[in-house]
């Protein structure tokens, strides 16, 4: 890595910046300290010191009028924002924020940092773009590159080395949403339709969770926690947790305790969300995506046919449902692999590592390459239909990774239920590998007369053992196995391409090692820039012809220009 | 005198043997000389390159093992504190335990009641019962403490957005701009890593009269 001019890859998001760089050939987010992400918030405090990120955004109540959020979305206008006394331009903003991101590098990277490549949304108009790079100017720092979100993306997943293709790239994060078209044609990237809304994202989701909470303990309690500003931090804090949660088990329990008091009486809440529950909730927000993705493909004059793969970007894409709808609106199997949260940030790292010239290995994450799930009934018109493939872990999951699903007895008074467990990606559960079974007795339904009720985890670790858990909801006791499941890092296609590019890139014969330290001995003699021109002119020459000997498998012609070569140094260095 | 007759043999061997060599053999001779010293030379620069590379790794390897010895004790200490993190919601409903508890005995003060009535008893009990809950808070701070966290002190603290949060603010004319007047949840820190940011309602006086933003056309200066 050349360490005198390193290029940063930065994602200048509406609420959270990041920053990267490539080393050792991996992309890598720069931390601030324990923080992987920044808000994208400016802030001038009353004593007039300037605060950017964190300690920004904890002053906004206080001073609304000396802090800055979401500057983004002003990129490109002629507002003016003031604080304080003092009047800004949306890019002076920014380069406020810039300027942080590069301290940041600087302390990381323990170097000075001059360029960079920034992220914008593919729909930014180029007032916008223009916007961002003088923004970069006005932070030092030499804008090599201005390059799209999706786009950022796809070279996350190095799809730039991949084969021609067509991707949708659904990013929703935070507080927005956009879904992208992107074309790849040898190598290069271009995205051919872009759609969204900038007011949609998991914030929206917490905001309906939390008022759920709220609901649920007026109901209980009759006491309305909408003036209690302290018990609806609680409450919006617990909602996110259980949204995280939720996308990986079905139920997740809401414990908050001393919420308030009534007439001197403690009030607690204590309530389990399911999963189901909150699907429900955010059912229209999530569908409304459905029309974006739609609206993307007629712009770009394509149909789901076209698309070669789906992926998401945004931490509200570990959402389960998200993951299915994408998955349902495309047919295809949504990729997600590279961290949501920091793909595009990664992205933009490898972009700076291609304009610098170093060498780039992909984000190398272990994944599992087939889905893993359970043989079920499903109940359609013409009754239970069993042996069908009811996936737990879908394939290209990063791993580690622990999934849960509820299943539900067939009868009411069943008691047994046999879980057989599978790999592969067929619908139907025996035409897929059978990793192992077992049988699961004494079950109890949580209320007489109801359907007893399984929870059934898989935990995939990284040595590729899957640990299968079940636990009846109506006793609590459990029961499990531990099976090998495949895990891969390449597949084999890929491994056996690289060898064949190995195989043609290698010249015929190869050096003995002595040979190899004249070699390297010359060159660094030429390097150094000591010798006279002809003395060069003729290391050069036999160096070349030393090649071509090589490239051509002369192994005679080698020996001669070796003993060449060795004189010549030997006259050179005596 | 013995060594000095033997050299004196072998130099005049070998020179009567050149004088019988014909210029062809020479040649020759010369030849597998200088081949000889390439090789000695080659055998010479490789033994300087395996010398050096073995320098190279050698360093190359103490420089990744002082590396991830320290990537290491960074990733126990975040482990460490971000179990303790975890922790800190207990903490935190422990306090608030113990806060609505007072307040409930608080009315009940022994000196209100008559002599060893049976409230007198049910409020010793109660009384005791908080000490109870008091210690276990104070084992739980002596733990975070031993890691160095410490409560992070905010009312009557002037507002630092490096360790505090506003999350409201009063007016209150008797008391400075910026001074924290409560606390809605307490923040921990360790040292200058904050594990939560303390969360806290602020004085403030001033009103600003300016709007956070214009447009241009609504400015004199454009």
């Amino acid at each position: 890595m050349s360490t005198e001019n390193t290029i940063i890859g930065i994602d200048l998001g509406t609420t959270f910046s990041g920053v990267s760089v490539v080393q050792e050939g991996r992309p890598a987010i720069l931390p601030n300290k324990q923080e992987r992400i920044m808000p994208s918030v400016v802030g001038l405090s009353p004593q007039g010191e300037w605060l950017v990120g964190t300690p920004a955004l904890n002053q906004w109540v206080l001073a609304p009028e000396a802090t800055v959020r979401s500057i983004k979305r002003d990129m490109g206008t002629d507002r003016i924002v003031t604080l304080d006394e003092h009047s800004f331009t949306p890019q002076e903003i920014s380069a406020f924020i810039l300027r942080e991101l590069k301290r940041v590098a600087e302390v990381n990277l323990g170097q000075p940092i001059k360029q960079a490549v920034i992220t914008v949304p593919a729909y930014f108009p180029d007032a916008a773009r223009q916007a961002t790079k003088d923004a970069g100017q006005i932070a030092g720092l030499e804008v090599m590159r201005i390059i799209n979100e999706p786009t950022a993306a796809a070279l996350a997943y190095g799809l730039d080395r991949e084969e021609d293709q067509v991707v949708l790239v659904y990013d929703l994060g935070g507080g927005t949403f956009d879904v992208s078209l992107v074309e790849l044609v040898g190598g290069v990237v271009e995205v051919r339709a872009s759609h969204g809304n900038t007011r949609l994202g998991g914030d929206d989701f917490d905001a309906l969770l939390a008022d759920r909470l709220r609901q649920a303990f007026e109901k209980q309690h009759g006491v309305d926690l909408r003036n209690d500003r302290r018990a609806m931090a609680r409450l919006t804090r617990a909602a996110e947790k259980a949204k995280i949660e939720l996308s990986s088990r079905p139920f997740a329990w809401v414990r908050e305790e001393y919420l308030t008091e009534k007439q001197g009486k403690p009030l607690h809440l204590e309530l389990e969300v399911s999963r189901h529950e909150f699907e429900k909730m955010i059912e229209n927000l999530v569908g409304s995506t459905r029309t974006s993705i739609q609206q993307a493909l007629t712009d770009a004059k394509m149909t789901v046919k076209d698309l070669d793969k789906v992926l998401l970007v945004g931490g509200s894409t570990y959402i389960p449902a998200v993951w299915e709808l994408a998955a349902d609106a495309t047919g295809l199997d949504p990729r997600q692999e590279v961290h949501p949260s920091e793909a595009v940030a990664l992205g933009a790292g490898i972009q700076a590592a291609i304009i610098a010239g170093q060498p780039i290995e992909a984000v190398l994450v272990d994944v599992t390459p087939h889905s893993l799930g359970i043989e079920v009934a499903e109940w359609t018109w013409r009754g239970f239909v069993d042996d069908r493939f009811n996936t737990i872990i879908h394939r290209n999951t990063t791993i580690p990774v622990t999934k849960e699903r509820v299943y539900s007895t067939l009868y009411p008074d069943q008691d047994t239920v046999h879980l057989k467990v599978y790999q592969g990606e067929h619908p139907i559960a025996s035409k897929n590998t059978l990793l192992d079974d077992f049988t699961f007795t004494d079950l109890k339904p949580e209320r007489k007369g109801d359907l007893a009720r399984v929870t059934v985890e898989f935990s995939l670790d990284v040595n590729g053992i899957l640990h299968v858990k079940a636990t009846d909801r109506g006793s609590n006791q459990e029961a499990g196995i531990a099976v090998a499941a495949s895990k891969e890092r390449l597949t084999q296609e890929q491994i056996s391409q690289a060898q064949k590019r190995l195989a043609e890139a290698a010249p015929a014969l190869i050096l003995d090692e002595g040979s190899q330290a004249m070699v390297d001995r010359a060159r660094k003699l030429l390097e150094s820039g000591e010798l006279e021109p002809e003395d060069a002119e003729d290391l050069i020459e036999a160096l070349a012809m030393i090649d071509e000997a090589r490239r051509l498998g002369d192994e005679a012609e080698l020996d001669n220009w070796m003993d060449e070569l060795t004189d010549l140094l030997y006259d050179l260095e005596e | 005198m013995s060594h000095k007759r033997h050299v004196w043999e072998t130099i005049s061997g070998l020179t009567s043997r050149l004088d019988d060599l014909s210029d062809d053999s020479l040649a020759k001779l010369g030849e597998q000389l200088s081949k000889l010293g390439r090789e000695q030379y080659k055998s010479n620069t490789l033994a300087q390159a395996q010398a050096e590379r073995l320098q190279a790794t050698l360093e190359a390897f103490q420089s990744a093992t002082t590396r991830q010895e320290a990537a290491q004790q960074e990733a126990v200490q975040k482990a460490r504190l971000d179990v303790l993190k975890a922790l800190l919601p207990v903490l935190d409903g422990l306090e608030a335990g113990l806060e609505s508890g007072e307040r409930q005995v608080a009315p009940l003060a022994p000196q209100s009641w008559g002599e060893g009535g049976q409230d007198s008893q049910a409020s010793a009990i109660l009384a005791a019962w908080l000490d109870g809950q008091r210690l276990l808070r104070d084992r739980l701070l002596a733990i975070l403490n031993e890691a160095g966290i410490q409560p992070i002190p905010t009312v009557g603290q002037p507002f630092d957005p490096y360790r505090h949060v506003a999350v409201g603010t009063v007016e209150d004319e008797t008391l400075p701009d910026g001074q924290i007047v409560a606390e809605e949840r307490r923040g921990y820190a360790a040292g200058d890593h904050v594990l939560r940011y303390a969360e806290v309602v602020v004085v403030r006086n001033t009103q600003y009269p300016i709007p956070n933003t214009k447009r241009s056309e609504d400015t004199d200066k454009l």
